[in-house]
């Protein structure tokens, strides 16, 4: 059994998510507006910029590792359920866009949307799974 | 597996959550087992054992060597 209880675990993955989140949106916006708004800006900072942007969603990533390890059994397993989803979907997707792209029906499809469809689909494998438990 | 959760919950007065609590488990893990969706481990079987003052076989009873006897 993990060393937190299920309370636990859930208010330290908490406690990290929303500032994550808060950050995320904060570098989204504030990248994109600092390099519309710098006049030619140096090369270096668009790839930083990208960097610190991403940073949160590595730190989130972390952060359900963390909670998957801590949570009680019962919900481990059923986040473990709601990942694999997520990353067979996001893998199967990535597959037919690269197929797709290499037979040239589709051009510049872009990538950075895999880790939203990711989340998207973990999302919602956790919201159908947790539906089935209402009882 | 079956297990007789849900009366030894009901006899002690305590609801999904209060169990939940006690155990340091979710409310949905409680439901789970009660349901028979979901077999806990051993940790946490022992866990409830000891909770409620019985043996665990007691609280789960394994269906298969329950039809094994019958069958005897």
């Amino acid at each position: 059994m993990s060393d937190y209880t299920f309370k636990q675990a859930k208010r330290r993955y908490h406690l990290v998510y929303w500032p994550m989140i808060a950050v995320y949106c904060v570098a989204c916006i504030g990248g994109a507006l600092l390099l519309k708004v710098t006049h030619a800006p140096p090369e270096w900072m668009a790839p930083v910029i990208a960097v610190l942007t991403v940073a949160p969603m590595f730190a989130v990533l972390w952060l359900i590792w963390r909670y998957v390890r801590e949570t009680d059994e019962y919900t481990r397993l059923q986040q473990l359920q709601a990942l694999s989803i997520g990353g067979l979907v996001c893998a199967g997707t990535t597959g037919l866009v690269g197929f797709l792209q290499l037979f040239d029906v589709i051009e510049n499809f872009p990538v950075f949307l895999f880790l939203p469809l990711f989340f998207l689909s973990y999302g919602l494998a956790k919201v159908f799974m947790g539906r089935k438990d209402c009882i | 597996m079956e297990n007789c959760l849900r009366v030894l919950r009901a006899e002690n007065r305590w609801s999904q959550a209060d169990l939940a609590e006690k155990l340091g488990v979710s409310r949905q893990s409680i439901n789970a087992i009660e349901t028979g969706k979901y077999d806990p481990s051993l940790p946490l079987a022992f866990a409830i054992a000891r909770l409620f003052g019985k043996p665990i076989e007691a609280i789960f009873q394994d269906e298969q060597a329950g039809a094994a006897e019958a069958a005897e």
